[in-house]
């Protein structure tokens, strides 16, 4: 369209300086076309009308969600396939997301004794490209019991395809760790790649900017469904019986909310 | 008419190997951003190929069991970091001589603290 307009105000000048201006024209488009075709390919910014500012350049965790403690060897739930809100716009630098997981935990106030799989989407370097994954990690501490010899492991963010199915588990198995997302095995882990002793079974979401939303909004809330555990390895996963005096065990401060809606469920949302 | 044709037609071939050549030039490899390169002033020290991500102990031989890894094959690609902030799947990490091995499928794992002595590089 550029090109055809400009094509016309051209139209009666001299045959060589035409054809020179039709020249630099012509680049100009080729090179348009090109920025064009790279900027199609950049992921959609995901707006919402629960969005709010981003906040921080730096992730500001914060979880809301379950916990039971125990020596789990699998954790199960049905995270409802629900595009996550992230703030809105970005920094330049800016390192922002929200997720949900199940997941397995080690000793009591040691971060990176974790097992994870669950989904969400995060804008920054990393695995994270402003659009929604399957994610699936796991860490290690050298300082937790049985890990003498074990060299530390930050339970970084790995991504995968969403997958359109909604159950996700870690689940101890036939001498090896296995993490399902959607219903299929992202990966699997050697039995002894975990050294440390499982003390919980968590389901959570969590966002890493004070302006991401931590699971829904207000008018959609986030489920967290069929939450189920087994404490033996390759044992059938038994349904949580959560009362209310049990619910929400993870809970960040401010506008963010959690409620038991049934034995095994949870909802989690924001306010905003 | 149809000089004038090609004259176009190679003007708009110059002027798109100039663009990519120009994306080229400014695109860091991707495996650097996975491993966190140029987070919170994250500035790899040292990165390199290596053909078997199993045996990356060959490149870095003091560094301490990890079964998962040692479990993997084929190649990979190692960055490492003097200082590291990183994003933890349960929050942010501060770490020290870190370690970043990406596999030929692009996941990756982080290793932390880990001794360099005897380092080897490909």
């Amino acid at each position: 369209m550029l090109f055809a307009c400009c094509s016309l105000t051209i139209y009666g000048m001299r045959k060589g300086y035409r054809a020179s201006v039709e020249r630099v024209l012509a680049a100009t488009a080729a090179s348009l076309s090109v920025v064009l075709a790279m900027v199609a390919t950049l992921p959609p910014a995901t707006l919402g009308a629960d969005h709010t500012l981003c906040l921080d350049p730096l992730p500001v965790n914060r979880h809301n969600g379950q916990g039971i403690a125990g020596s789990p060897d699998g954790v199960s739930a049905n995270l409802e396939h629900q595009t996550l809100s992230m703030c809105q716009p970005p920094a330049a630098i800016e390192l922002n997301g929200t997720f949900a997981y199940v997941n397995i935990e080690g000793p009591p106030g040691i971060l990176n004794d974790i097992i994870q799989s669950g989904m969400g989407q995060c804008r920054g370097p990393f695995a994270c490209d402003a659009g929604m994954h399957a994610f699936a990690g796991y860490g290690i501490e050298n300082s937790s019991p049985g890990c003498a010899g074990f060299q530390d492991i930050v339970p970084i963010l790995d991504k995968y395809a969403w997958p359109s199915g909604t159950i996700y588990q870690v689940y101890h198995q036939s001498n090896v760790w296995k993490f399902y997302a959607g219903g299929f095995l992202l990966k699997s882990i050697p039995e002894s790649a975990v050294c440390w002793a499982p003390a919980a079974a968590t389901w959570f979401g969590e966002s890493l900017d004070v302006g991401d939303a931590i699971g829904g909004s207000v008018t959609d809330h986030f489920f967290i469904t069929s939450m189920k555990s087994t404490q033996t390895e390759g044992g059938a996963f038994a349904y949580t019986n959560l009362d209310s005096t049990r619910a929400c065990s993870i809970n960040s401060t401010g506008n963010h909310f959690c409620d038991l809606v049934g034995p095994s469920s949870l909802a989690i949302w924001s306010g905003f | 008419m149809k000089r004038l044709k090609l004259q176009l037609f190679l003007g708009a071939v110059v002027s798109m190997t100039a663009v990519v050549a120009v994306v080229e030039a400014v695109a860091p490899d991707a495996r650097l951003a996975l491993c966190g390169e140029g987070f919170a002033g994250n500035r790899a020290t040292l990165s390199f190929e290596i053909p078997d991500v199993g045996r990356v102990w060959d490149h870095l031989p003091a560094m301490k069991m990890a079964p998962e890894l040692a479990a993997k094959s084929g190649p990979g690609f190692v960055v490492l970091f003097d200082r590291y902030e990183g994003l933890g799947m349960n929050g942010p990490i501060s770490a020290t001589n870190v370690v970043c091995v990406v596999d030929a499928a692009g996941h990756t794992m982080v290793l932390a603290n880990v001794a360099r002595d005897g380092l080897r590089v490909p």
